[in-house]
């Protein structure tokens, strides 16, 4: 079975179909069992909806009402996407593991806008290149000739490689940059006193990204966050716990087709941050995210640590630099070191800035 | 009511009227120059949307900024203008409340609003062009929704396609049609200096009753700046590179001034030169060796090794410009140049002249290029009589279409070193006159009137093959001499086409029609006819008469907020490529039998402004429209020729129909000095012969902004164009030769290809100086470097010219340095 290609045609209008049916077949948490299907998100993580929010890490606070601003969350990770898979070069044995993501780049440019005092609305389209190893990428078509002399019955013919084995034919490589899947959220306030608040964030991925390089899930996701907050003289202290719900992938070896390698289903999502601010411009801060699977077989959780540092030159502007890596490194979708630079910007913010 | 609803209704006359003319879906694949060729290409663009409108610096400057207060009414317009505002009673030429709507001329053939135009609008201005940094005119269309762009015959042709339909658009300079009438090859390309255009004013959908023929399923009307726009002299140089746009300069200078004499009407001089010399922009693919030839080639494709473009540079010298005294104006633009590029028919590379002696391309570039330029001159008269209720517009002018080629078909390699060009000098041109009028009438009514007549001609052009040194192995049946000893005529010289000619008259009438101050309606039918040679076939009335009708409503049902309903049609006459090409030469097969094709939209549009002044925010448009599309007797190539039916299906006898669903959307938000805008396209296109298109991407979002970061000096833009995923079906290479290198492509060979969704991201700054007379901006376009293709507009399903998919151009950038001395 092929991976299948979103929002193409028809198919792309039974997708949008799907999507709309979405709640209640993720209810089902069926996975699928497409071969070589490389269509989940390399990035388990997704910036904050808004800057009230830390880097990964979001805040019940909500922007002021009309307030709109914009993002943008540039980074480079290295080793993203590691998986066990047969060794092409022995013809399929033995099996190793491969770093088939070997670097990433990506850039998410997002917006938010305040609806009411305590309802906001953010999207965000984010962007990748990925420089993969060629060895397991593979390609779609390679020419092979015959052994020994060509006769007019024995020409030579063509076969994909690696990842492309089990592919409809093609003459288009995969995507080494393209579009990941939008996010749209919804964050509302339900509680923000002197010393505690509380909200949520419903948040949902719409299936546009390269389902066939690793850019997008398969169908559209909803990705629901309770968020809280501790709120202590220049200390923040930051919970999101949600769910990622998902009509999952499955990749099987190219070469052992039978062997299910990775999977992704529902996750359960969470994140965590503590920041102090230690001056007026600048603080810094301790932030991690990560998943832990509900369903599937081949599956695997993913966590990232993070040391940050914001910096708000004006009101209106805050950077964001930071640094860290996947706690469970050898697992796929831990990518063994991140670096992220983050810049929003706000027209209006709330009294004091975007950075508490 | 607001003040910008009741100016608008203060209609005016607007200055375009196109002329009607033919054409025709241009099979340009149907250029049937199958032959051999072909090409392969391997590796390897915008935007941001549409909106509607932009506001001038000046307005905006201006435009009065209220603090939030909880209790606004967000949908409160800004506070009425008083007494001088008042005072200007419905001029309101430069009413702050309109800035923002901007007004559009030529959906309506009269001033109105993009809010209020009967039909689906967007108004793009040279503020936006300028602060954007657009480079050419399909960067601009690309974020229009419903809009986008491919290239055809390589990067020979840049296609917009409305609502996935290519060659549906009508491309008016100041209102006069620039409709090609041999292949329906609009010049979108570096030959449209966009430094000398005021307004982009785009029409989405059908506009026949006004427009005529070739309004097929949309209009851009390119309207130029005046003395008065200018009023001293601008110019501008820069240099760029990059694969997408390798070593690229360019100057431009533009003087404007109004004289104003003591007596008599004042004089108005716009004059504009820009020269323009670039390289195509760098591809490696593989080498055609050779290839069956069309009408559709059904032999294999063979290759040779991976090749590398290295085309002839291209230039381009445009001279145009407009003298206006009192209420005549003459216009003229003289293009001029050679517009190599590196891709050709089958996407065959252009990759130099190849070297005998060294087996190997030389370093010396390869000509390449269709040459595609419109060269015109339009006097227009245009004054407004009894108090300003009675309009005319009158034009006549004459277009030269230039499309010449000297093409690649295919290149040099070790088998075949000399390659395969031809030459086909291809011209056609327009001359006609039309009146546009309008008139207020008692009950609130205004009526528009109008027609037209012009004649169009193609005379024959020849092919031939230049460096070809025996006629008799070309696959086609080459002239003889007829003196002793018999032998081929050199270089092959066979007709392209014959000359053919047509004459268009037509009349329309328009009303509209105010029942109360909120309820427009509009009604509107012309009837255009075809006479002579290539007279309309089997159309309504007098068996070479198109009737067309529309009808629309505009409702503003709730303050700034306004809902549209809409029926338009309209029509495309066959092209003098589809009913006059020779099919015993390089094309398909001719057809003068040809109808007509026509198209229909139900349309209906949301829009609203709302936020408007409410704290940094100046105002929040948004737009969302549904249409429902209908094209019937679409021209297709069937069995080698030109046919409004294919007769190799089941369907063969019913005429080619595509019905298409579409949903376009845009949002734009003034926040302070920043701009930022939002598109979102939804096609989905069946067809009775070939069922659902899946060349076209099904989702399409723009994301554009222009971010004030030091007010008044620096401005910082970017457009980000993501597109969802499509097919494109392709041939694969499916054995490769002993020797290694040599692979092929069987006609058997169908693959479809999934083209992967897409990012094209550009980013630029922009700084200026000295009170705004000087200015610096850098553009970097495909920064991601995203290795993208073109839709294929044609998508035949047993492909045949193109066998891979078309590639766009890598990244590039553009540092320009301009000012306004004087």
């Amino acid at each position: 079975m092929q991976a299948r290609t979103r929002l193409s045609g028809d198919a792309g209008a039974g997708r949008l179909g799907k999507t709309l049916l979405l709640a209640t077949a993720l209810v089902l948490g069926s996975v699928s069992s497409a071969r070589a299907d490389r269509s989940f998100d390399l990035m388990p993580l997704s910036a904050a909806a808004d800057p009230y929010g830390l880097l990964i890490v979001d805040r019940a606070q909500t922007p002021d009402r009309f307030e709109f601003g914009m993002m943008a969350q540039g980074g480079w990770a290295h080793n993203p996407l590691r998986l066990t898979l047969s060794d092409p070069q022995t013809g399929g044995n033995p099996e190793k593991p491969f770093d088939v993501v070997q670097e990433q780049v990506h850039l998410d440019v997002g917006f938010y806008f305040g609806l009411w005092d305590f309802l906001s609305v953010s999207a965000t389209l984010p962007l990748s290149a990925h420089f993969y190893d060629d060895n397991i990428i593979g390609e779609p078509v390679q020419y092979m000739l015959p052994p020994g002399t060509l006769t007019p019955a024995s020409r030579g013919g063509t076969t994909a490689t690696g990842l492309y084995r089990s592919d409809a034919r093609q003459n288009v490589p995969v995507a080494s940059a393209g579009p990941r899947d939008p996010r749209l959220a919804l964050k509302v306030r339900f509680y923000g006193g002197r010393f505690f608040e509380a909200g949520a964030l419903l948040e949902g991925t719409l299936p546009i990204g390269s389902s066939a390089s690793f850019m997008g899930d398969r169908s559209a996701t909803f990705r629901p966050k309770l968020l809280l907050g501790l709120l202590l003289p220049r200390v923040t202290l930051a919970l999101n716990v949600g769910a990622i719900l998902r009509e999952g992938s499955s990749l099987y070896d190219p070469y052992v087709q039978s062997t299910l390698r990775y999977q992704t289903g529902h996750e359960l999502s969470w994140a965590a941050g503590l920041t102090v601010r230690a001056h007026r411009l600048l603080g810094l801060g301790v932030e991690g995210a990560g998943t832990a699977p509900l369903t599937g077989d081949a599956v695997s959780s993913t966590a990232l640590l993070l040391g940050t540092v914001y910096v708000q030159p004006t009101e209106k502007l805050k950077l964001t630099l930071a640094g860290g890596g996947g706690v469970l490194a050898e697992r796929p979708r831990n990518a063994e070191a991140r670096i992220l630079l983050g810049m929003a910007f706000s027209l209006s913010p709330r009294a004091g800035g975007l950075l508490r | 009511m607001s003040n910008s609803r009741s100016k608008s209704h203060m209609s005016r006359l607007c200055t375009n009227r196109p002329a009607m003319s033919s054409r025709r879906l241009l099979p340009l694949t149907a250029l049937g120059l199958g032959w051999w060729l072909t090409g392969t290409a391997s590796t390897a663009l915008a935007d941001d949307t549409a909106a509607t409108t932009t506001a001038s610096p000046a307005s905006a400057a201006t435009s009065p900024k209220s603090k939030l207060t909880p209790s606004y009414d967000v949908l409160l317009p800004d506070p009425e203008p008083t007494g001088e505002s008042q005072s200007r009673g419905d001029k309101g030429d430069d009413s702050s409340d309109i800035d923002i709507a901007d007004r559009v001329l030529s959906a309506a053939k009269q001033v109105t609003t993009v809010q209020e135009a009967p039909s689906i609008v967007t108004v793009i201005r040279a503020d936006e062009i300028a602060s954007r940094g657009y480079r050419n005119i399909t960067q601009v269309l690309e974020t229009i929704p419903g809009w986008m762009t491919t290239s055809g015959i390589g990067n020979h042709l840049n296609l917009p396609l409305v609502r996935g339909t290519g060659q549906a658009a009508l491309l008016l300079r100041d209102g006069v049609s620039m409709f090609e009438p041999m292949l329906n090859a609009g010049a979108y390309n570096r030959s449209i200096p966009l430094e000398s255009i005021k307004s982009i004013e785009v029409v989405t959908g059908p506009g026949g009753v006004l427009w005529g023929a070739n309004s097929f399923l949309g209009i851009i009307n390119l309207i130029s700046k005046d003395a008065d726009d200018i009023n001293g002299v601008e110019a501008g140089i820069g240099y760029g590179d990059g694969s997408g746009s390798p070593q690229n300069f360019r100057a431009w200078a533009l003087f404007g001034k109004t004289f104003k004499f003591k007596r008599g009407p004042s004089l108005g001089i716009v004059q504009h030169v820009s020269y323009e010399n670039y390289l195509a922009p760098e591809y490696t693919a593989l080498s055609t060796i050779s290839r069956s030839a069309a009408p559709s080639p059904p032999g294999p494709q063979i290759y040779s090794d991976l090749g590398q473009t290295n085309p002839a540079r291209a230039y381009i010298l445009d001279i145009s410009g407009k003298l206006t005294y009192g209420p005549v104006t003459l216009s003229y633009a003289i293009p001029i140049g050679e517009m190599n590029n590196s891709l050709s028919f089958g996407n065959n590379l252009a990759r130099g002249v190849y070297d005998t002696a060294t087996m190997m391309p030389s370093t010396q570039p390869q000509v390449n290029h269709i040459n595609m330029m419109d060269r015109y001159i339009t006097i227009q008269y245009k004054s407004r009589f009894l108090g300003d209720r009675l309009g005319l517009d009158a034009k006549l002018y004459g277009v030269q279409f230039e499309r010449h080629l000297d093409a690649v078909i295919l290149p040099g390699t070790k088998l075949n070193p000399g390659g395969l060009t031809f030459k086909a000098p291809i011209e056609s041109y327009r001359v006609g006159f039309s009146v546009d009028g309008d008139a207020g009438l008692p009950l609130n009514n205004r009526l528009l009137w109008g027609g037209d007549v012009f004649h169009e001609w193609v005379p024959e052009a020849t092919v031939r093959f230049p460096g070809v040194p025996d006629p008799s192995k070309l696959p086609i049946a080459c002239p003889l001499q007829s003196v002793q000893p018999i032998t081929f005529v050199p270089e092959c010289p066979i007709p392209f086409n014959t000359a053919a000619s047509r004459t268009v008259a037509a009349l329309y009438i328009s009303d509209q029609f105010r029942p109360v101050r909120s309820l427009t309606l509009d009604g509107g039918v012309r009837y255009q006819a075809g006479l002579g040679q290539r007279g309309y076939q089997g159309a309504l009335i007098g068996g070479n008469g198109q009737l067309l009708g529309s009808a629309s409503l505009v409702w503003n049902f709730y303050r700034e907020m306004h809902f549209k309903a809409n029926y338009a049609n309209g029509f495309r006459s066959p092209v003098f490529n589809n009913t006059d090409s020779n099919g015993a030469g390089v094309q398909f097969g001719g057809n003068t039998s040809l109808k007509n094709e026509e198209s229909q939209a139900f349309q209906g549009e949301w829009n609203a402004r709302l936020l408007k002044n409410i704290g940094p925010i100046r105002a929040l448009q948004l737009r969302a429209d549904y249409a429902y599309t209908e094209l019937k007797s679409l021209i297709v190539i069937s069995n080698g020729s030109y046919s409004n039916r294919r007769s190799d299906d089941r369907t063969s006898t019913d005429p080619s129909k595509r019905r298409i669903h579409s949903v376009e959307a845009s949002a734009r938000l003034f926040a302070g000095d920043h701009t930022l805008s939002l598109g979102y396209t939804f096609l989905h296109i069946s067809t009775n012969d070939r069922g659902v298109l899946r060349n076209i991407p099904q989702h399409t979002f723009s994301l554009g902004w222009v971010l004030s970061v030091i007010p008044g000096w620096l401005e910082q833009n970017g457009t980000l164009l993501v597109q969802g995923s499509y097919d494109d079906p392709n041939r694969l290479r499916t054995i490769s030769l002993a020797d290694g290198v040599t692979t092929v492509a069987n006609f058997s060979d169908l693959t479809f290809d999934k083209l992967p969704p897409q990012a094209i991201l550009n980013l630029g700054a922009r700084a200026k100086f000295l009170k705004n007379r000087l200015w610096t901006s850098i553009n970097f376009f495909n920064v991601l470097n995203q290795r993208a293709y073109y839709p294929d507009p044609f998508y035949d399903l047993a492909p045949t010219l193109e066998v891979n998919p078309t590639p766009a151009p890598g990244w590039s950038f553009f540092l320009q340095v301009g000012g306004k001395p004087w």
